[in-house]
């Protein structure tokens, strides 16, 4: 499933050297935040059990929600420290955004806010920049070192946030999905006779479900008749409707007729725009009348 | 090797009952027999019965619906049978939707269409 949404956050490559020039990282300050990097690997544990052992530190990473076990705890504290030392690795232009990516995505799997992570960030960074004064003779350049540090910084944490939110998108759009994909009954109203009642939204996935369904229901109960009601459809655009005439069309080939039912005045008006014409859905008034009319086609 | 597809008489109605896959030239060679058949048996009725097809073609399908008009042209009246979900849903995916053509779930059901409407 992560692999799946991964591979939907396309990024564009042919624009990293956009976002380092947003941030105004250039080559110098990358070989400088480069050049940290057995600063960072010799201080990174310290640093981390300082930001843990602080008051409210990591109790509740991912607010008051979080579900995270003891293993998870400790997952996150690896991820989190192998997220900073990416910071320093800045020479490897293929793998950033392949890095940022799976960043984001451990965050929103892991339900770490940003918040935290861009705190955990900034705390990281903080340290690390004292140890650079610290460790460096000359102020100027100790300057020079921290400004590329906090800029290389920065654009590390905006990549990994905007990974953070294309895959929380993608969550969502998943659980939806999931809602859509509603099991439809096809109930036997009596002997030939199939009434299919449709709720919720009909995607293209959902539809061909659903007429394999009522195609399958037709040849296992021997039914000359279908009864397709959409009272519980919110909206019918033109895929959908195309969707509806295919099932019907389907179930008149196998022999069968089909009768829709529960076209509400919206739909009705929807359908004339985009011109579905009568004939095709063999509509009725409303489900009651719709039987009538599928009986009728029974007798004859 | 050809296989044929075997056409049952009966009074004035044929039923030619497709027995397992059959090549492109197979079928051509069925809407021959089937033709053929109506003329010399004089029959006004013609039952296709796919039932036993579980896959069909693009081709398939078209001769489906050019077997069906060709009868048609020849006087006598048909109605295709049998045809599975999984075939109804390619069809229609096809574009193919047999218009003018009865169709009908089972053999019973697909005489009594065409004994309604002589």
């Amino acid at each position: 499933m992560n692999e799946v949404i991964s591979s939907t956050i396309q990024p564009d490559t042919a624009a990293l050297p956009d976002v380092w020039g947003w941030f105004d990282v250039s080559q110098d300050d990358r070989a400088r935040v480069a050049g940290l990097l057995p600063l960072a690997e010799q201080n990174i544990d310290a640093v981390l059990h300082e930001f843990y052992s602080r008051e409210g530190g990591y109790d509740d990473p991912g607010g008051k929600a979080s579900p995270l076990g003891m293993q998870d705890l400790q997952d996150v504290r690896d991820e989190q420290r192998r997220h900073l030392l990416e910071l320093f690795e800045a020479g490897r232009d293929q793998d950033l955004f392949k890095d940022r990516k799976r960043a984001g995505l451990f965050n929103e799997t892991y339900g770490i806010s940003p918040s935290f992570y861009l705190g955990l960030f900034t705390f990281a960074i903080n340290r690390i920049c004292d140890l650079v004064w610290q460790g460096t003779d000359s102020e100027a350049e100790a300057r020079e070192i921290e400004r590329a540090l906090r800029k290389t910084a920065a654009c590390h944490q905006a990549m990994t946030v905007e990974a953070f939110s294309a895959a929380r998108s993608d969550a969502i759009e998943q659980r939806e999905r999931q809602m859509s994909e509603l099991p439809t009954p096809v109930l036997r109203l009596q002997a030939g006779l199939l009434l299919v009642p449709v709720v919720g939204v009909l995607d293209s996935h959902r539809s061909r479900l659903l007429t394999m369904q009522i195609l399958d229901a037709i040849r296992e109960q021997n039914a000359r008749a279908v009864v397709l009601d959409i009272t519980g459809v919110a909206a019918v655009d033109s895929m959908v409707a195309n969707h509806l005439i295919q099932t019907m069309t389907a179930t008149r080939l196998m022999g069968a007729h089909s009768v829709l039912t529960g076209i509400s005045a919206e739909v009705a008006q929807s359908l004339v725009k985009i011109g579905v014409t009568g004939e095709a859905l063999n509509p009725a008034g409303n489900l009651e009348r719709g039987v009538e009319t599928a009986r009728k086609l029974l007798e004859r | 090797m050809a296989r044929r597809v075997p056409i049952i008489s009966q009074g004035d109605l044929l039923i030619a009952a497709v027995q397992e896959e059959l090549s492109d030239s197979d079928i051509q060679e069925m809407q021959n027999q089937i033709l053929l058949a109506v003329g010399r048996l004089a029959a006004t009725k013609v039952i296709l019965d796919v039932s036993l097809l579980d896959v069909i073609d693009s081709f398939g399908t078209r001769m489906l619906s050019d077997i069906a008009a060709s009868v048609a042209l020849r006087g006598a009246r048909i109605a295709i049978v049998g045809i599975r979900p999984e075939i109804a849903m390619s069809m229609v995916l096809l574009g193919l939707k047999l218009e003018n053509v009865p169709t009908a779930l089972n053999l019973d059901h697909g005489i009594s269409i065409l004994r309604e409407g002589s």
